[in-house]
């Protein structure tokens, strides 16, 4: 192989790993992404809040099968972008296996600064206290943000 | 010359290389890091501002945040195991359908019906009624709901719903319950039992903001 060759395969390797490196999405805890595969967050269209988001939620494993039942002994995670400061807000939500009902509990709050990628940590959906949980409910997130901010992008929502 | 130019290209591929191992160890390491720095990450995250009401406000939600923690671990909820769930014994049928949401509308009822004789606020109720009037004022295209009116006491709300069918309540019902969470209040809605006949569905959203400093609205900037 040529010098000049090798010094612009190298150059390219340096440029690949550096944009890898530089991905806007912020750590992540183990465990990794527990969105829905192939699913992404419902924007809502209403309501008090600028922007709402409804994630659906994996939050537990049956076997190797992913299953929507709740972990009550887990912390929610959510990962994503705002374009401005803003108050954001999780909700950990639960909705009975008939669809007939659904019940959410605000489970954290932080303020971002400025535009960026935001981690927002919360306790888990143990923080619903009413209604009677079964083992066939379909647990989800909601991501709110209060102010002018756009959510303009969710990495992913999962438990730790 | 040329011998030294290949010597100078290989030792750049060798830079090169190294750059890339050492960039993928540090990003496997980002990423299996311990659930204590995640928890962690998460209320770094008002501290990256200059302002200091926002470390203000940091400090007061760390504080938040190691309450509940506390109230959660000393909380009655019975907690599952940290590892998979059981599999179900089987799939419920109509009759455990049936059974369920009659269940959950009734214990619904009995959380509204305490709320309607909890004694009236009007510091409190009055700023939430306006805020969630002006929310649902005028729905957006698309959404069937109908707003028809809110009530709030002094912890509690119940905002009224109309959908032109059961088939519309079902579908919207999660866009309800989310529609209010930035009040930081718990949400509860349950659709009482089908006539059979897909007709007319009311349901009531209540608003459960007892016991959290929440219950005082944030300000919101609406678009």
């Amino acid at each position: 192989m040529r010098p000049r060759t090798l010094v612009f395969v190298a150059s390219l390797i340096i440029g690949a790993a550096v944009s890898l490196s530089s991905v806007a999405n912020a750590a992540w805890p183990s465990g990794g992404t527990r969105t829905i595969p192939g699913q992404t967050c419902v924007v809502h269209p209403f309501g008090i809040d600028t922007h709402g988001f409804d994630c659906p939620f994996v939050s537990d494993y049956s076997g190797t099968v992913d299953t929507y039942w709740g972990n009550y002994n887990s912390g929610i995670y959510a990962d994503f972008h705002v374009t401005a400061s803003d108050n954001l807000s999780v909700d950990g939500c639960r909705q009975s296996w008939t669809g007939s009902a659904a019940v959410c509990a605000s489970d954290g709050t932080t303020f971002a600064s400025a535009a960026g990628p935001v981690d927002l940590g919360a306790p888990g959906f143990s923080t619903i206290t009413v209604g009677t949980a079964t083992q066939w409910d379909y647990f989800y997130t909601y991501v709110a943000s209060v102010g002018s901010s756009t959510i303009d992008h969710i990495y992913g929502v999962g438990y730790y | 010359l040329s011998h030294s130019s290949s010597k100078a290209a290989t030792i750049l591929a060798v830079i090169a290389a190294g750059i890339v191992v050492i960039i993928v160890v540090v990003r496997s390491r980002r990423i299996q890091q311990p659930e204590a720095h995640a928890v962690a990450e998460s209320v770094d995250v008002p501290a990256r501002g200059q302002d200091p009401q926002a470390a203000s406000l940091d400090r007061l939600r760390l504080a938040e945040i190691e309450n509940r923690l506390t109230s959660i671990e000393s909380s009655s909820v019975p907690k599952r195991s940290a590892g998979p769930a059981p599999l179900p014994a089987h799939l419920p049928n109509q009759e455990e359908r049936a059974r369920q949401i009659s269940q959950d509308f009734d214990d619904h009822q009995q959380r509204l019906n305490q709320s309607a004789t909890e004694p009236r606020n009007d510091h409190w109720a009055t700023p939430m009624e306006q805020r969630i009037n002006s929310a649902f004022q005028k729905m957006p295209d698309g959404v069937k709901a109908r707003y028809s009116g809110v009530d709030c006491r002094s912890t509690t709300c119940s905002v009224g719903f109309v959908w032109p069918s059961r088939e519309a309540a079902e579908g919207e019902l999660r866009m309800v319950v989310g529609s209010l969470a930035t009040t930081g209040c718990m949400r509860e809605i349950a659709l009482a039992p089908p006539d059979g006949r897909n007709s007319e569905t009311q349901g009531q959203l209540l608003l459960i903001c007892r016991g959290t400093e929440e219950a005082t609205p944030v300000p919101v900037a609406k678009n």
